[in-house]
């Protein structure tokens, strides 16, 4: 990735470029104005730097104790010399605090075209994943945005502090629970899922020739802060949390048109909405490794099975529908019920019965659609495969 | 008494008994009420501290040398770091060159016997254990997980010893105000006379600077501290917004006391500066009135500023616009501190001696600090670098370039007064350069990193940056050693050393006019008020390897002996 940055960073008043040493790509309306901002800074305080660090080599070279020399008397105070090195520095301050501000504003200040319902995203960070939750209702952790459209991010947080940043847009937003922030950008750049994932002849998924945008929590949130951020699972072969930007109008978007609850039978919905809410962030399927939270396998929900809490208490499943309840419950009253041995970081999650029946079809039988009635578990390869391509239709 | 008395008495040789063989006896110790032996236990104390949370650090950066997994799990990332910030903040830096170093120079330096108050004295270094002894607890029972700064709704949420830290940071404040308003009474009351408030050396006005903001700021933290543990123990909602509280509200508490708190740390190291400059370099310092009423500017600014932790947390427009004009206008007082430094120099005698490589290296550092201090208050670019590694690497610069390298120029400097003992001055010249190659190999690559976007508190990070943290670590390693070597040669010195006379580097400010280590009084005698930065009147006296004062003409003159009031 690094080579993919050209070294030409230093150029005052520059166009939009690939990236550079010091700054990622840029690939919003406000890169090129922040960058050069910071250019300009940069330069100024080198100038600054070199200049005092300069003299006080120079001075320390020239006047370094040799032969017991004594220190010749100087004057110990010059007023206006002073007050020169007082208000110079503080006029080049004035500058740089009003292009500072003006630049701000404009981040803060969406366009009217941006304003409007139907170009609103919500932004929701949770511990520890983001939705997004686009003008039709329809709900992805893939942020899918339109070349040269305007969108303002509505952000709030399920549970803790979040902060919403995507590094080549030079946007941050601290998501805040119990209230509503909000930024917006005009993504200047592409980025399309076909660039970043590619499909080798022998019909592999694998991590493309560039990367998506990255979103990142930038505030501490907890144990699982860092996963919160675009990164190729190599077990999943997909990106998490990836923002791809199209050449597309915004009403085009795939995330408009890519999933239909009534077209697909329960566990696809449930497989869909498992990715979308980012259980998939905590929840491991089968055997993988360890995430924050239990890991779902099929072999895991059997009449007598039995699971212990952190509080002492412990249930057994007694039947089919008290395996259903419990995970309903877990799900909706995420705080009550917590495995032990596990921490108590799982977000509140309020589904309908129809969102939650469809999830816990897929979690009862995570790693591969149940074919018929009996509860055999078809090659597990096989599905594997499947389970990626179709997650590749999402996308 | 005449001048040449006194010069044979201070200089001559040794009284018999010092601070430290004047009583013995581990109750000697830890009750005494002497300011100088009070200001060793802390000495001990927070050098403990700092080699806890430092060897956090080293763990913590090697961890980091790779993306993945390397052997801490994430809880344990989460735990160390917070640990590592919250012990070197409020158990080291805080109170590493007030009450370590502050409480045995303060008094001296005015010619008093002791600070105001002894006794609180006394008390403040209990609480400081105290305090320190509720953040071991924390440590060892369910370690801490929520970053230093304690952010709700998270630290109302985590299972970790919230409780036990807060209480920590609770009775460490009380510490802290009690040093604070200790060094106020004593120097507003204790000053010998001659000395005007333009008379007194510049550590005293950061110090006097640095006890305002200790005293007014930190009942805030106290207060914000309370209500944190009345909302995890009853439910009591003021910043978990699931009780109806505003977590925005914790930072402005947290910050209104946290951003003055920065200039607790920087203030008395850039006394520390001011000193070791003008003595280092036998030449008045430049500009004492700019120094001087920059300090306490930098007090009273201090307190306008906290908004800029902020900028990306909601609050609105207007608010931050202010901010960041507030926050430009602290920028100019620490300039001109540095400029006057560097004015310093001009046609002075410097000699590199090991204090004088840390102030020099504070000066380089802190620039660096400072000047990367501009792209966060400027708001456009902040958006972009607030909590990335640029900040990391920014404060760094500030907290350790700035008060690590000043305390330790300051240790290095007031150590033969401390302890009558020289250290082997080559390998204190070695420790400061592993130092300061080290702390740059360590902190510049996060600039880069930083505004290449990578966010702090990550325990896994994109491979992308991998080649910024391998450096790091590795200068992390280099800084380690060369602290190490700093250590070694002070504490090789207390038994290797040779016997360091009263005034070993020229200095004119009155610590110096009495003898190493200070006998328990700290003066034999009334003390000479001079010019703390007129070095014309010290000569080096080969007899005893030190400096002495200049014999003037008429032999016989009265002490004390007041400066004419037209030199300030």
């Amino acid at each position: 990735m690094i080579q993919a940055f050209t070294v030409n960073n230093m150029v005052l008043f520059s166009q939009q470029r690939e990236g550079s040493f010091s700054f990622p790509e840029q690939a919003s309306n406000f890169a090129v104005s922040v960058d050069n901002t910071y250019a300009a800074i940069f330069w100024v305080s080198l100038l600054f730097f070199v200049a005092v660090n300069g003299v006080m080599v120079y001075f320390v070279a020239k006047y370094r104790r040799k032969d017991g020399k004594k220190a010749e008397n100087s004057p110990s105070h010059n007023l206006p010399m002073e007050l020169a090195w007082t208000i110079l520095p503080s006029l080049i301050l004035v500058v740089m605090f009003v292009q500072g501000a003006l630049g701000y504003l404009e981040m803060r200040i969406p366009p009217e075209s941006a304003n409007a319902v139907e170009r609103t995203i919500e932004v929701k960070a949770f511990k520890y994943g983001w939705q997004f939750i686009y003008p039709n209702g329809d709900i992805t952790s893939e942020l899918h945005l339109a070349q040269n459209v305007p969108v303002r991010f509505k952000i709030s947080a399920k549970d803790a502090l979040h902060s919403f940043f995507i590094r080549e847009f030079r946007i941050k937003m601290d998501c805040v629970p119990g209230r509503y922030t909000e930024c917006w950008v005009t993504p200047t750049m592409t980025r399309t899922p076909s660039e970043c994932v590619t499909e080798t002849e022998s019909g592999e998924i694998e991590k493309g020739p560039k990367e998506p945008f990255h979103l990142q929590c930038a505030e501490y949130c907890g144990q699982g802060h860092s996963q919160m951020r675009t990164e190729w699972k190599e077990e999943s072969k997909s990106w998490a949390f990836p923002v791809y930007v199209h050449d597309l109008s915004f009403e085009e978007l795939e995330v408009f048109t890519r999933w239909k609850t009534g077209e697909h039978t329960p566990w696809k919905n449930g497989e869909f909405y498992f990715n979308a809410y980012g259980c998939v962030g905590c929840h491991a399927i089968g055997n993988n490794a360890q995430k924050i939270g239990p890991n779902f396998q099929s072999d895991g929900w059997n009449i007598g099975g039995k699971r212990d809490f952190s509080n002492g208490e412990s249930i057994t499943f007694d039947s089919e529908s008290a395996i259903d309840n419990y995970i309903s419950e877990s799900i909706n009253y995420s705080t009550k019920l917590v495995v032990k041995g596990y921490p108590n970081q799982m977000p509140k999650f309020e589904f309908d019965q129809d969102t939650l029946g469809h999830l816990i079809a897929f979690i009862r039988s995570p790693e591969a659609e149940p074919t018929n009635t009996s509860s055999n578990p078809s090659d597990s390869i096989e599905t594997k495969s499947s389970d990626a391509t179709s997650s590749e239709e999402n996308k | 008494m005449s001048i040449a008395k006194q010069r044979e008495k201070l200089f001559g040789h040794a009284p018999e008994t010092n601070f430290l063989t004047e009583s013995k006896g581990w109750a000697s110790w830890l009750c005494t009420l002497d300011h100088k032996r009070i200001g060793i236990m802390y000495l001990i104390g927070v050098m403990g501290a700092f080699c806890l949370a430092g060897i956090f650090a080293l763990i913590l950066r090697i961890e980091l040398f790779t993306p993945g997994q390397m052997f801490l799990g994430n809880q344990t990332y989460n735990r160390m770091f917070t640990l590592h910030g919250a012990i070197m903040v409020f158990v080291f830096i805080i109170p590493s060159i007030p009450a370590a170093l502050g409480n045995f120079v303060l008094p001296v330096m005015l010619g008093a016997k002791d600070v105001a108050f002894p006794r609180l004295n006394l008390a403040s270094f209990y609480l400081w254990m105290g305090g320190t002894f509720f953040f071991i607890v924390s440590m060892v029972s369910n370690a801490l997980d929520t970053g230093w700064t304690f952010y709700t709704p998270y630290s109302v949420q985590t299972s970790t010893a919230v409780i036990a830290a807060t209480t920590g940071v609770f009775i460490l404040g009380f510490s802290s105000i009690f040093t604070g308003l200790n060094f106020i009474v004593t120097v507003n009351t204790m000053r010998p006379p001659g000395m005007t408030w333009f008379k007194m050396p510049l550590m005293l006005w950061a110090l006097y600077s640095t006890a305002i903001i200790q005293v007014l700021a930190t009942p805030v933290l106290a207060i914000t501290g309370l209500l944190l543990m009345a909302e995890r123990i009853i439910g009591l909602g003021i910043f978990d917004p699931a009780l109806g509280g505003d977590p925005v509200l914790f930072q402005h508490f947290f910050w209104f006391y946290s951003h003055p708190a920065v200039y607790i740390m920087i203030l008395p190291a850039m006394g520390i500066i001011s000193e070791l400059i003008a003595v280092h370099a036998q030449k008045k310092i430049f500009g004492y009135d700019f120094i001087a009423y920059s300090s306490i500017a930098i007090a009273l600014l201090s307190f306008l500023v906290w908004g800029h932790h902020m900028f990306t947390s909601g609050q609105s427009e207007m608010v931050i616009v202010i901010f960041s004009a507030l926050t430009f206008s602290v920028a100019i007082p620490s300039a001109v501190k540095v400029f006057n430094w560097v004015a310093t120099l001009y046609k002075g005698s410097i000699a590199l001696t090991t204090p004088m490589c840390y102030a020099l290296s504070f000066i380089f550092l802190f620039g660096i600090g400072g000047l990367t201090g501009l792209p966060l208050g400027t708001l456009s670019t902040d958006i972009h670098l607030h909590d990335t590694y640029f900040v990391v690497a920014h404060f760094h610069y500030v907290m350790v370039g700035g008060t690590l390298i000043a305390f330790l120029g300051g240790l290095f400097h007031w150590w033969p007064k401390m302890f009558g003992r020289m250290y082997n001055e080559r390998g204190g010249q070695w420790g400061a350069l592993l130092v300061f190659v080290g702390f740059n190999v360590t902190f510049f690559p996060q600039f880069i990193m930083g505004s290449r976007g990578m966010p702090r508190r990550y325990a896994r990070y994109d491979p992308e940056y991998q080649i910024f943290h391998q450096l790091s670590t590795i200068g992390a390693i280099i800084l380690g050693i060369g602290l190490l070597i700093a250590g070694y040669v002070l504490i090789t010195s207390l038994y290797r050393g040779k016997r360091a006379p009263g005034n070993p580097w020229g200095a004119a400010t009155l610590e110096f006019q009495c003898c190493s280590p200070p006998t328990f009084h700290n003066f034999e005698h009334d003390v000479i008020v001079n010019d703390p930065y007129d070095y014309s009147s010290i000569e080096f006296d080969e007899k005893v390897d030190g400096y002495v004062p200049v014999e003037p003409a008429p032999a016989e003159e009265s002490a004390p002996n007041p400066l004419p009031a037209e030199t300030t």
